[in-house]
């Protein structure tokens, strides 16, 4: 047993998608973050809704902070704007860095813990997606994502030393991101086998309808054939996916079937970068030459050793 | 034993010391009550929550069918000081019925975190403004007794205007619903109006 798991935690691969999803984090907080902009001193500053000075006028009212980011309830103890804002710059630049592969370690351990930081001040605005982020980034940032299709590749090739090869690394980190994504597939997937409206085939409608989260308006009512495809179709793949994405036969179909369907709703509702998310999350599960067709992760020794 | 040989079993044991809490932290115990299940999941899941580490998440959980679904909420939050100062007002999106593709964050935001209180003590709930969900309510209107144009009219009380539409499941008609309420920025309690 125990070498078996030692070579599914060590014994090197190569993976090209890891390039691909370390982009694809970095660009989803910049994007999510970018929007945050006019808001950043209303949601996040002293004088913002449950800020600094609400804490100082209600030294007993408990402020809600995001369930498991309590640690990192840093914002609410900041009385100046100033200090607000150069921790803002300081995200967005960490978030870019990791999109670009500019020092791509240390930017996405920053990456994570000012997410974290910037997450636990409102626990309405980010719907959830916000508390997984910071360890998918990490496992991420702890892996070598940054040895290609990454500045620092570029730089260190500007430098005239050896490019960094694409060359076979240990997993152990993508294999942790691996576990933690079935862990949520199992979170959320099983439980729902006691939710009523999941049961009756009605949760999409009630997500694509209550204009909280669904982006279109549209006669929803009429489409319900349609929606409650839709849900049983929901309902049956993530659950499958923590019995289908460990077994080599059927990953990669199940990991296509999850990015379609994280896709398919990232289209039809706004649940902030949940989908968004996942989708990238779920590409650890993709072969290693699916990502071969990619400009810059092209042209290179294409030994088959697949993320698997 | 070589140092390096080592230092990679003792990697390993904590990596599968981390795995295994994130699988047993996500046992799905709603369908299998077994108590020895319950204790490993709730205990695991309470070390990860301890490092800041989120297993999973439900998702629309789905527990209950309700047969009307929220389907808009609007407001117009407004000052009372010197003079009535509006502070915020979108209530003419929800007239409109208007629906944006992409939507602006604090007005999302502001959905979010007044729509349930409002519609809980429009059907009558008498929870404190400090029980989870009703906290926003206090923040938000707390932050609007002090933003710079409400300190500059000597604003004292907040009063928010709700427009909530609801979609019956059962028909597909559309209802509305009014809700009206004040809270004096001096006092952490709800006004009905």
């Amino acid at each position: 047993m125990l070498p078996h798991l030692e070579r599914f935690f060590f014994a090197p691969i190569r993976f090209r998608g890891l390039f691909v999803m370390r982009a694809c984090f970095g660009l989803i907080a910049v994007f999510y973050y970018l929007r945050l902009l006019p808001y950043v001193q209303p949601l996040f500053g002293p004088a913002g809704v449950g800020g600094f000075q609400t804490a100082q006028r209600w030294p007993t009212f408990p402020i809600p902070t995001t369930e498991t980011l309590e640690h990192f309830e840093l914002l609410r103890h900041i009385a100046d704007p100033r200090v607000v804002w150069v921790l803002y710059a300081a995200l967005l630049g960490s978030a870019g860095a990791f999109a670009v592969g500019l020092l791509a370690r240390p930017a996405g351990i920053a990456l994570a813990v000012l997410h974290a930081v910037f997450s636990a001040q409102q626990p309405t605005l980010s719907l959830g997606w916000a508390q997984l982020y910071p360890a998918f980034v990490l496992y991420v940032a702890l892996s070598p994502s940054g040895k290609a299709w990454s500045v620092d590749a570029w730089l260190a090739r500007r430098r005239k030393q050896a490019p960094p090869e694409l060359e076979a690394f240990s997993p152990w980190a993508l294999r942790v991101l691996q576990v933690h994504v079935i862990a949520m597939y199992a979170s959320a997937g099983w439980p729902r086998f006691t939710g009523q409206a999941w049961l009756r085939g009605e949760t999409v409608l009630h997500a694509v309808a209550d204009t909280r989260f669904g982006r279109w308006d549209l006669d929803w009512f009429s489409l319900q054939p349609l929606l409650t495809a839709a849900t049983y179709y929901a309902l049956a793949i993530e659950p499958a996916a923590t019995l289908l994405l460990p077994l080599r036969a059927t990953r990669r179909w199940c990991a296509l079937g999850l990015i379609a369907l994280h896709l398919g709703i990232e289209l039809m509702a706004d649940v902030g970068m949940w989908q968004l998310m996942m989708a990238t999350a779920v590409c650890a599960f993709l072969p290693d030459r699916w990502f071969a067709w990619i400009p810059g992760l092209r042209g290179r020794d294409d030994r088959r050793v697949a993320a698997t | 034993m070589t140092p390096p040989r080592l230092l990679r079993l003792t990697g390993l044991a904590g990596l599968i010391t981390y795995c295994a809490l994130l699988l047993a932290s996500s046992i799905p115990i709603v369908l299998v009550s077994f108590k020895p299940l319950v204790w490993v999941q709730l205990y695991s899941g309470y070390l990860l929550h301890l490092v800041g580490v989120t297993p999973g998440l439900e998702v629309f959980q789905g527990h209950t069918a309700p047969r009307a679904i929220h389907r808009m909420s609007c407001f117009r939050i407004t000052g009372e000081g010197d003079t009535r100062l509006l502070l915020y007002d979108d209530l003419e999106r929800c007239r409109r019925r208007r629906v944006d593709a992409i939507r602006d964050p604090f007005q999302t935001f502001l959905v979010r975190g007044l729509a349930g209180p409002l519609v809980d003590i429009d059907l009558g709930a008498r929870r404190s403004l400090a029980q989870a969900p009703m906290q926003p309510l206090f923040l938000v209107t707390d932050y609007y007794c002090h933003v710079p144009a409400a300190e500059q009219a000597r604003v004292r009380a907040v009063s928010i205007e709700s427009l909530y539409l609801g979609l019956s499941v059962d028909d597909g008609s559309t209802g509305e619903v009014v809700m009206r309420g004040r809270r004096r920025c001096n006092r952490p309690t709800w006004e009905v109006r």
